[in-house]
């Protein structure tokens, strides 16, 4: 798919070659983005709020940034705004905590490590949906830390340094919460298959 | 026993195949979405930054500014300067300068 959004006809080269330059890097993230996002937030609505508002965020602030900049920073605001979500749906889960009628009370403290939805979605597949469930489940309960350096390094293919760029910290950090990751998923799996 | 390694590459296969598995509600949802944020890009292309109205405001002031006050632009009147520099001369012609009529009138016996 390539860039044929708006009226581009009297458009600059430059300026069009950086919108398709954005279009074909949109392309290319916003599926994994979503992934990313809804294992964290476990709900596909608030998940495609982060992706739309981390795109948004991108080129209203970093639009001049060299393209090799634009996949951390993505990812940065994408962490951002889930954790500001996380923070949210934390506060309200605890404003609502006493209400009888309980609609809100499923959020608990740390979203991230709440167990997920018992539904695996109509979206998947019969063969893919046990697999990814457990996986859901088991992603989910890593720490925010943990989630994010082994979806960036793993699943997103950033090296360290990118990933440490996306997640704030050091590049010793970023391989400390990934080793700390593929250790405790190892032994969640192990678990359930004894 | 599972493998750190084969963790990895088991969650990746999984990931990447539930990536190609996703509704049409959220594949529409990401495609608007990106539709948005290339808008906003045109937008903000178009539109001047906040700070080059003001900037180019202030540069005009200042060229004013500088023709008006500058020392040169006093001698606006190229005769003006020609008869002053002329006067400040030891040898001027004094002729050519003032004119036949200056001479006359100063040099006029008042009694007749």
């Amino acid at each position: 798919m390539s860039f044929a959004h708006g009226d581009g006809h009297d458009m600059p080269d430059a300026l069009r070659a950086r919108n398709a330059a954005f279009d074909r890097f949109f392309i290319a993230v916003e599926r994994k983005a979503f992934r990313i996002a809804r294992l964290a937030l476990q709900n596909d609505d608030d998940a495609l709020d982060a992706v739309q508002d981390s795109m948004l965020q991108l080129v209203r602030a970093y639009a001049s940034r060299p393209q090799a900049e634009w996949k951390p920073l993505f990812y940065r605001i994408l962490a951002n705004r889930t954790r500001d979500l996380q923070r949210r749906r934390s506060t309200r889960g605890r404003l609502f905590a006493w209400w009888p009628t309980g609609g809100e009370t499923d959020d608990g403290d740390d979203p991230a490590s709440a167990a997920p939805s018992p539904e695996p979605g109509p979206e998947r597949s019969l063969e893919l949906g046990q697999t990814m469930a457990l996986l859901d489940q088991f992603i989910g309960q890593l720490s925010h830390k943990q989630q994010q350096a082994f979806l960036l390094r793993n699943f997103e293919d950033l090296d360290v340094a990118q990933a440490a760029r996306a997640m704030g910290c050091s590049e010793g950090s970023v391989k400390t919460h990934y080793s700390r990751a593929v250790h405790r998923l190892r032994a969640r799996l192990m678990e359930a298959e004894s | 026993m599972t493998t750190g390694r084969e963790i990895e590459r088991q969650a990746r296969e999984t990931l990447e195949a539930s990536i190609e598995h996703l509704d049409a509600r959220v594949r529409s949802r990401l495609t608007r979405a990106r539709h948005a944020a290339l808008d906003e890009l045109q937008r903000r292309a178009r539109r001047p930054a906040w700070f080059v109205v003001p900037a180019v405001g202030f540069a005009a002031s200042a060229i004013l500014a500088v023709v008006l006050w500058a020392p040169w632009s006093t001698v606006q009147d190229p005769a003006n300067g020609t008869a002053l520099t002329a006067l400040a001369t030891p040898d001027a012609d004094l002729d050519f300068l003032l004119g036949e009529d200056v001479f006359a009138a100063v040099f006029e016996d008042p009694a007749g």
